[in-house]
This record gives C-alpha cells, structure tokens and sequence, in this order.
C-alpha cells in the first residue's frame, strides 16, 4: 500500500515538474514548487513508513514549515516589490 | 534493494531536469524558484541515504533561508539576466572534465554501510566505547563535535564570526559614504 503511495507520489511529482519547467506565468511555477513540497512531504512520510522508520515524520513537519515559509515570502516579494528593509 | 535504487533514479532524474532548467532559464525569480526546488529534492535524496540531520539542515538552510535571502538581494537587482558572450566551450569542457574525475574515484568508495569501511574503523570504535565516560553526555554526535574536535568545531566558529565582523565592517562604510541614498524603486514585473 505505502509503495504504491510513493508511486503516486512520483507521478504526481513528474507531472507537477513539467508544470515547474514550462510553467507560462511566474506564479504557476510558485504554485507547482508549493505542490512540489507538499508532494515531498507526503512523499517523506509514505518512505518513512514504508522502510519501517516512522520517525521521519519530523523531517516531513520541517519541511512543511520551510515550504510555507519559502511561499510567503516569494509572494510577499511580489505584493510588496521588497522583503521589508527600507524600501 | 530495487526499490531503493528506483527511488535514487528518480530523485537523481529529476534533480538533472531541474538543473537543465536552472541553465536555461534566463529570469532571475525562475532561478530562485528552481534552486529551492532543486534544494528540496537534494535533501530528499539525503533522506534516502540515511543522513537525516544533513537533510534537516539542506531543508532549512538550502530551501529556507538562502531562498529568502536570495529574494532578498532580488529585489536590489535587474529582473533578467544577460546572455553570455563569451565562449561556453572552456566551461562545459572543464565541467566534463571534473565530473568525469568525480565519477572515476567515486568507483574506489566503500559500499555505503559497510561496517569495514575506513571511516568506521578509524577513531569511531574510540569515540563510541569513550563517550559516556570521557565527556559524560549520551549524545555521541555532541561528544564529538564539541569535545573530541573541539578545536576543528572552535575553529569553525571563529571563520564564521570573522565573516560576518568583515560584512558588517563593508555595510558601515558604504553607509557613511553613500549618507543612505534613497534607492530607486524597481517594479516586479508580474508576467514574464
């Protein structure tokens, strides 16, 4: 079951990476990269239980937090033209 | 077995096709973007191979942190990068050239795992049995970053604090000279 969850996740990982790669707007590629992780993290759990280590649900959390982090600030970027600063 | 090695191609496929992108792409936000992507597979791959705290730290720092500080410095820059003039030929050749070094000693590595492996057999034994009473804490990894390579690891931080003295040193001086002058605003463009 967890092998052909990570399969899924494969496939859905090459698909969204087509969408990275020829992406026509800028936020279609900011979007898929934000897929792309939560993909990845799925992707980290179904591993983690598939090779009988479950503790690797640490490490998918991170990433949860760092792909959130990594989308807000490129979206503030474009809504505000800076990261805040003096500008 | 096999499903490890499928799990490796794929990762190492898709990290090839992202870094093909990287080299094509020509807009500097695409760039950002890529490299965190790029940055989020390799740790993936770190997992694979058993290395969770290097794959901790290449998420944090490799998709988090330097993604936003290159967001950061972004918005100080023009939106497109310029096509080379210059011949590609000496580059992609040494490129060649060292990989193909890389690969060719990478044939002499021990099995990873391999319990006789020269990294294993070294000082490790000594640190592993000595850790408990030498330094007293149960955590092996602590005991030799701060104890057995306490120098290396002191070291380390006094590059690391040298560094950041040197940039601030260069921020100070370009704002008593420049009286911070206001920089011109730059639009982000939304559609490229």
């Amino acid at each position: 079951m967890f092998l052909a969850g990570l399969i899924a996740c494969a496939i859905t990982g090459i698909l969204i990476l087509v969408r990275i790669i020829l992406g026509k707007t800028t936020f279609d590629r900011i979007l898929a990269v934000n897929s792309l992780g939560t993909v990845i993290v799925i992707g980290i759990s179904l591993h983690g239980f598939y090779s009988s280590r479950p503790e690797f649900l640490d490490i998918a959390i991170v990433y949860a937090l760092i792909n959130f982090i990594g989308t807000v600030a490129v979206l503030k970027l474009f809504s505000t033209g800076s990261l805040g600063g003096d500008k | 077995m096999i499903s490890e090695l499928l799990i490796n191609a794929f990762l190492v496929t898709i990290m090839l096709s992202i870094a093909i992108a990287l080299i094509k792409t020509r807009t500097v936000i695409f760039t950002v973007i890529l490299t965190s992507a790029y940055s989020l597979v390799a740790a993936l791959m770190f997992i694979t191979l058993d290395a969770v705290d290097v794959a901790f730290t290449e998420a944090s720092v490799g998709a988090g942190i330097s993604t936003i500080l290159f967001l950061a410095a972004m918005a100080y820059l023009p939106q497109t990068e310029e096509e080379s003039i210059s011949s590609e030929f000496i580059p992609v050749l040494s490129c060649i050239i060292l990989g193909g070094i890389l690969i060719w000693c990478s044939f002499d590595l021990p099995e990873i795992g391999q319990l006789t492996a020269p990294i294993h057999q070294h000082v490790a034994p000594e640190y592993i049995k000595g850790s408990k009473e030498d330094i007293g804490i149960p955590n092996i990894v602590t005991s030799v970053l701060a104890s057995y390579r306490g120098y290396d690891t002191f070291g380390e931080t006094i590059v690391v604090f040298t560094a950041g003295v040197a940039v601030l040193a260069l921020l100070e001086k370009k704002n008593t000279t420049k009286k911070n002058k206001s920089q011109p605003k730059q639009k982000i463009r939304k559609n490229a």
